[in-house]
């Protein structure tokens, strides 16, 4: 994928979340925002999902700009983008297998024996078949989140999205959806990940760039960043929390 | 657990056992009875029954009267009440002012006002003769504001990330509310709903002062006409509870139906 933030500005109030971004990746099919919490990784996935505005500036996704201010256009944005976030993706009063089948069914056209069809290979092909017909409530939070990654995935977007998709998890469970993400990474699918696991970050993505009070400090190929951080925020950061 | 209380106490884990269930109902049955039963045989009153079974078919044409008048509200309201909450969040800033008037002023008149009010200067002023279409409309009006909050608030509990969920995954404004908002709007407005309907039955009495024959005004008619108050009043409430305890059965299978957790 290729990204591109241009001037791009995002305040809530008097807070300023997300201050003048510009940034060019090209060729990048991974990358991983990381930073300190509040930095604006957050406001800055949301932007790229198209579920939020922001006040100045463009984002470029593959050379076409994100269509803010059409709303029927960005809703057909939306439609090729998949997104997973922390926690309470799933709706919980549908099945998992309702779960996937209503954005396919009602956002992308496919007839419901089609969707289904669609759903359980998917179900299937991340060992959650089994799980077809629970309700979220009778999941446990790591098969939640591999339902919800399933969901995002089985539209095939063109870009997925994970908003710290693990940090609502135990370590056990954690582990199972990074496996489900690594699987993703390894077929070559394009990916903005926020993560805190960095050693995660580390083996996934092939791009980082580092967030902290609304301003990208650093980017550049993981290994680069991870061994050599430039910037002495992003190395505080980094020593910081894998201190442990 | 002793043996004993057992029997009376629910445990506290998982459900009564339907022995303790059933003693429990007895027990309580019992006293209410007993209340009454006491109550009444202090009265020393002579009963006429049947002086009043002479107009049971009075009875029983109200009491349908109040079922097809309630029935046809509770319908209609519960439209009005769905549009009420949506207006309220409505981008139209005058129509989310006209839904909160009209919830405030009717929340907060009595609807004995209301149905004087409506019956004898609105329906009049627009020559609506029909007295018991005007009586279908005023309860209508009347419960539509409590089913509107009632609503509303059901939409208000459907959590921000489940409408970023159903925004990112390209699902359209009403798409959102049909699939995603509705229904667990809906389970978590079960309970008020069904004592709003159970409310909007018995408010129906009311309609008896604009002369429209339900049941509370045939079973007032029956009471004056053989000065036997009880014996019309006793079956009216009877007659009530035939209507409402299926509400209230029928919302908790619903609450089942719809349970999950979130």
């Amino acid at each position: 994928m290729r990204l591109e933030l241009e001037s791009l500005s995002k305040s809530f109030g008097d807070q300023t979340v997300l201050e003048d971004l510009t940034l060019d990746l090209a060729d990048v099919r991974s990358l991983a925002l990381i930073g300190p919490s509040g930095g604006g990784k957050s406001t800055l996935l949301r932007l790229v999902a198209g579920l939020d505005r922001p006040d100045s500036g463009t984002l470029r996704l593959n050379g076409e700009p994100v269509p803010f201010d059409d709303e029927p256009a960005l809703l057909r944005y939306r439609r090729t983008i998949g997104t997973v976030f922390q926690a309470f993706n799933l709706f919980p009063h549908l099945t998992a297998l309702e779960n996937i089948v209503l954005p396919l069914e009602k956002a992308h056209g496919h007839s419901r024996a089609d969707a289904r069809c669609i759903a359980l290979a998917e179900l299937d092909r991340f060992r959650l078949a089994a799980h077809a017909h629970k309700k979220p409530g009778q999941l446990s939070g790591g098969q939640r989140q591999r339902v919800a990654l399933v969901r995002a995935l089985a539209i095939k977007p063109r870009l997925l999205l994970f908003d710290e998709p693990t940090s609502a998890l135990d370590p056990e469970m954690t582990a199972e959806v990074l496996d489900a993400i690594r699987a993703l990474s390894e077929e070559g699918r394009d990916f903005l990940l926020i993560t805190h696991e960095m050693s995660f970050a580390r083996a996934v993505a092939d791009h980082v760039a580092f967030l902290a009070i609304g301003k990208i400090l650093e980017t550049g190929p993981a290994e680069a960043v991870f061994e050599h951080p430039q910037t002495p925020a992003c190395r505080a950061f980094l020593e910081r929390i894998l201190h442990f | 657990m002793k043996p004993a209380s057992r029997l009376f106490l629910a445990p506290a884990h998982g459900p009564p056992a339907p022995a303790a269930r059933l003693l429990g109902w007895l027990i309580a049955a019992l006293l209410v009875a007993g209340v009454f039963a006491f109550a009444f045989i202090r009265l020393r009153y002579t009963w006429n029954w049947a002086g009043v079974w002479e107009y049971r078919a009075a009875f029983l044409r109200g009491w349908w009267t109040t079922v097809v008048v309630s029935l046809s509200a509770l319908i209609t309201s519960s439209v009005l009440g769905v549009l009420v909450a949506l207006a309220r969040r409505s981008p139209v800033l005058a129509l989310r002012s006209l839904a909160q008037f009209y919830v405030e002023i009717v929340r907060g008149t009595p609807l004995l006002v209301q149905i004087y009010v409506f019956f004898y200067v609105v329906a009049d002023a627009f020559r609506f003769g029909n007295r018991y279409v005007v009586g279908v409309i005023i309860l209508s009006l009347f419960s539509g504001a409590y089913i509107g909050e009632i609503v509303r608030a059901g939409i208000e509990s459907v959590g921000r990330t489940q409408l970023d969920s159903a925004r990112a995954i390209g699902l359209t404004r009403a798409q959102i509310y049909r699939h995603v908002i509705f229904p667990q709007a809906l389970r978590s407005s079960l309970p008020p709903l069904a004592g709003q309907f159970v409310s909007l039955v018995k408010d129906s009495s009311l309609l008896s002062i604009i002369a429209i024959s339900e049941f509370t005004y045939s079973a007032a008619k029956v009471s004056s006409t053989t000065a036997s108050p009880f014996e019309a009043y006793l079956p009216l409430a009877l007659g009530y509870l035939v209507l409402t305890l299926p509400i209230s059965l029928w919302t908790r299978h619903l609450e089942e139906r719809h349970r999950y957790e979130t």
